[in-house]
């Protein structure tokens, strides 16, 4: 899919168009930005653009049997290396990169290999990397792709661009869910503050399971009294495949707490469809201890990444999201 | 087709041109004048400071023909031979990739033959911290006594990953991280040999971002050329980096000065929807806070210790002023804190708002400097006149308990020395009273009330301090009316003894006897504002403060207490 079928990343598009029409394009690049938000599309683009025999004005023409080999990963010259298993292995880099590179391109003009997941490079295999980084052979160009550019190493970010794709605007996103999924304005503003400017995260949050999730959440918090959060936890603690999306609405729900007690602008709320449901809950509560409502929960998100007792979690974390009722 | 990126291309050739490592240059060029050449070197410093660069240039310099004063001349066959990397006997090895054992035994081998057509066989190891120890091992014996004609360099960013008994048989180079300011210079160079026309602002943004690396430096260029073309302006920098304006940090800096959680609010989200990186935006806030500390320690020198641009300089001065230098570390540390915070979070943009709302709510430290401008300022006016004293009372004392309900509320900011005589000034409120018509004799035994309280002391140390609240509402010849807020106080001072106490030494001090009255409670002002008015004035100037301090006034809030004393304490300013 050439360039002009990409979505929303304007500028980095731009970008390679002029680099590609002034010859200016340089040969290693980093493309970091959330998941889903159009990085390899670019990456294959940027290998039409290169390779298409029809090309104009940094464009490929998508027709031609070059790009339409790219399309569909049959180029002998753009290569694609992912994870094995876990990582990015340095037996993968030497057979599948630095053997091939110093090769001539075999049908187009010039080699492209793209490393998905580049943080999950082993310290080995990204060392590796740092000689051909620096000065590759003519005619080939690296693309690794990473949603975390600071997990690489400061020697491999230094030898290449770092090309940044960004979220959709919220106004740009939500029109867009108004249309595709007909629903309200409110909902469609909540879902795109939801999903931070990603499409298929949006759709998903969408799905009417995570909907039905969010309101049970939501309903539950309405109706907790002070004394009831201790037993809340031990529910919660029942779903515990559905936990991160409960606490993701949790984080969602005091995070606007916080900003109605700051008065900021309501457009900055994520369940602005709730907005009743809201101010009710902001009765009794000061600034100070939703902040630092926030922050447990905050918290709480870490330390499920980390093995710990859930039931326990969730206790430490309903105790202090639950004080301040209980004090009142 | 291929286009040779500026990194490459602008790879320095001689020493001469090697940016800001002239402690290096200088000490290899002198040993190859003096025909010193050590062995073995290892060149460490972070990335892109000029480490291969220099391991090449030596290269060159210990086999060049006709070398110019330790300079490789860059004409002879030598040197187009070893540029066109077309020798055999310098030899460039990744070590990252060829780390191993078998490696570094073949290289063991290939040193043991001469040369072929140079005078040295140089071997270059780059990223040598990737050898394994075996390797390492392996390469001990030819490190410490290597053929006459060869040379070992050593490259490496990690030196503490390579053993102490392989650093030890090399001379050790540290290359340092190239000052912002060189950088910029070697930009200007560059652009102008390309042709390129950026104007101080941008150079400054990619200098800055470059973080002492000038290969980073140079990516970054690059980048801004290929999108730019010819003509590169500071916002093109901004728009290809993803840099974020830097009016946002300013703008974020005032927001949190006049504690407007609203605002600082909608200029996240501003930043968030222009699709920034809020981690690196992080990074490169907290520097500006940096700047903001060390603006407010040296304030005078700022333009040499810090890099930056002379809107960003005058805008840091300005800043650094609106807040006490405890603050502004306590502020500037929760930042620093939440940076870190943020590299790890999957809600970035929750942690980011969480910090706003914490800094824009943070308590109002007053430091000591500033209460001590404000007691002299007391003093001059004291001595001019206690009419010049008075003043309104202070606008916005509305009730205590609204105002704790939201950070909003707070006192707004004072700005310190700038503006000495708005809201921020504690009016003081020495003679409210009903009657306070011009009453001499009244003012008298006010103004000798220290004295009677100092002598009350010496006899009874507990009349004294419940005396310390009461306020003088009337006095002529021989009688004294005193009212008490308290009514246990009242109590207590009206019994027979205490009275007769106070008689004593209220005849001592006035000249005749004197009876004291004594009132209970008519209006009992929970925070403390009504018995804080007969005080003396250095110590109703501290209250006053105290009373603006959203922590006092909310420990009052909770207990119902009010304000006793104030005292200074030079430990934390309060």
């Amino acid at each position: 899919m050439p360039f002009k079928d990409i979505k929303g990343q304007t500028r980095a598009i731009e970008y390679f168009k002029r680099a590609v029409g002034n010859k200016r394009l340089g040969h290693a690049f980093i493309f970091t930005g959330p998941e889903g938000v159009g990085k390899r599309a670019t990456a294959l683009a940027l290998a039409q653009a290169l390779n298409c025999s029809q090309s104009a004005e940094g464009e490929a023409c998508g027709e031609c049997p070059a790009c339409r080999k790219i399309t569909q990963g049959g180029h002998p010259d753009v290569r694609s290396i992912e994870p094995e298993g876990q990582f990015l292995k340095i037996d993968q880099m030497r057979e599948q990169l630095q053997r091939d590179a110093i090769l001539k391109p075999m049908e187009g003009s010039t080699k492209l290999y793209i490393l998905d997941s580049a943080e999950r490079l082993t310290l080995e295999a990204a060392n590796s990397l740092l000689k051909l980084l620096e000065e590759p052979p003519p005619a080939v160009i690296l693309v690794l792709i990473t949603t975390q550019p600071f997990a690489l190493l400061e020697t491999i970010r230094s030898r290449c661009q770092t090309v940044r794709f960004r979220p959709l605007e919220t106004k740009v996103l939500s029109s867009w869910l108004r249309e595709r999924l007909a629903c309200p304005a409110d909902q469609a503003q909540a879902l795109a503050m939801q999903s931070g400017g990603r499409p298929a995260k949006a759709l998903r949050l969408a799905d009417e399971n995570t909907q039905a999730l969010r309101n049970q959440v939501i309903g539950k918090l309405q109706k907790l009294g002070p004394r009831d959060w201790p037993e809340a936890a031990v529910q919660w603690g029942e779903h515990r495949a559905e936990l991160p999306e409960m606490l993701a609405v949790l984080l969602s729900w005091f995070r606007d707490l916080l900003i109605l007690s700051s008065r900021a602008s309501r457009e900055l709320l994520m369940n602005s469809d709730r907005l009743t449901e809201l101010e009710g809950a902001l009765l009794d509560e000061s600034t100070e201890s939703l902040a630092e409502k926030c922050q447990a929960v905050l918290t709480a998100i870490q330390q499920m990444k980390k093995n710990i007792n859930t039931q326990l979690l969730l206790e430490n974390l309903f105790m202090r999201l639950g004080a301040k009722a209980g004090r009142n | 087709m291929s286009y040779i990126v500026m990194a490459r291309k602008w790879r320095p050739q001689t020493f001469e041109s090697v940016v800001g490592q002239e402690h290096i240059v200088r000490t290899l060029k002198n040993a190859i004048l003096a025909n010193r050449i050590s062995h073995a070197y290892l060149f460490t410093g972070p990335r892109g400071v000029g480490k291969t660069t220099t391991a090449r240039l030596l290269a060159k310099a210990v086999n060049c023909i006709s070398p110019v004063e330790g300079e490789p001349c860059n004409h002879c066959v030598r040197c187009e031979e070893i540029m066109g990397g077309r020798v055999t006997d310098v030899i460039e090895i990744d070590a990252a990739s060829n780390g191993l054992v078998d490696d570094a035994r073949e290289l063991r081998e290939k040193v043991r033959y001469a040369p072929m057509t140079c005078r040295y066989k140089v071997m270059i190891i780059d990223e040598v911290h990737m050898m394994s120890n075996a390797a390492f091992n392996a390469l001990l014996k030819t490190l410490e006594e290597p053929p006459a004609h060869s040379i070992f360099i050593l490259a490496t960013t990690e030196s503490h990953k390579v053993p102490a008994t392989i650093v030890s048989r090399c001379q050790r180079f540290d290359f340092r991280r190239i000052p912002a300011k060189e950088i910029t210079e070697r930009l200007a160079v560059m652009a102008a040999a390309e042709n390129i026309t950026i104007d101080e602002e941008a150079l400054h943004q990619v200098a800055r971002g470059a973080d002492g690396s000038l290969r980073d430096a140079q990516s970054l260029f690059d980048q801004i050329v290929s999108f730019s073309g010819s003509r590169i302006e500071a916002a093109d920098v901004v728009t290809v980096l993803g840099l974020v304006d830097t009016q946002i940090y300013i703008d974020l800096v005032d927001a949190i000065a006049e504690r407007d959680a609203a605002r600082a609010l909608s200029i996240i989200n501003r930043l968030v929807d222009s699709g920034a990186d809020l981690r690196q935006f992080m990074k490169d806030w907290v520097e500006y806070w940096r700047s903001l500390v060390v603006a407010q320690v040296m304030p005078d020198c700022l333009d040499q210790v810090l890099d930056l641009a002379s809107n960003m300089l005058e805008a840091v001065a300005r800043q650094s002023r609106l807040f006490a230098s405890e603050e502004l570390t306590s502020l500037a540390k929760l930042a620093a804190a939440t940076d870190d915070e943020l590299r790890r979070t999957q809600n970035p943009r929750v942690v980011l708002e969480l910090l706003l709302v914490r800094l824009c709510a943070a308590e109002r430290v007053i430091s000591l400097e500033f209460l001590w401008q404000q007691l002299n300022a007391l003093e001059t006016r004291w001595a001019e006149g206690p009419d010049k004293v008075m003043a309104p009372p202070p606008a916005g004392t509305t009730t205590a308990a609204a105002e704790a309900s939201s950070a909003r509320n707070r006192p707004a900011v004072v700005a310190e020395e700038e503006k000495p005589s708005e809201e921020g000034e504690p009016a003081l409120i020495v003679d409210s009273l009903e009657d306070a018509a011009p009453d001499s004799y009244l003012d008298e035994v006010r103004a000798s009330w220290p004295d009677i309280m100092k002598a009350v002391g010496q006899e009874n140390r507990v009349l004294q301090a419940l005396l310390r609240d009461v306020k003088i509402t009337a006095a002529e010849e021989g009688r004294v009316e005193i009212n008490c807020t308290s009514d246990y106080h009242a109590a207590s001072l009206q019994k027979e003894e205490s009275r007769k106490v106070i008689g004593k030494v209220l005849e001592k001090v006035l000249g005749r006897a004197t009876r004291i009255h004594v009132k209970g409670s008519k209006q009992v002002s929970r925070t403390g504002e009504a018995e804080a008015e007969n005080k003396p004035g250095r110590e109703k100037e501290f209250e006053e403060i105290a009373q603006r301090e959203p922590l006092v006034r909310k420990t009052l809030e909770m207990f119902g207490g009010r304000i006793v004393e104030v005292t200074s304490n030079p430990s934390n300013g309060k």
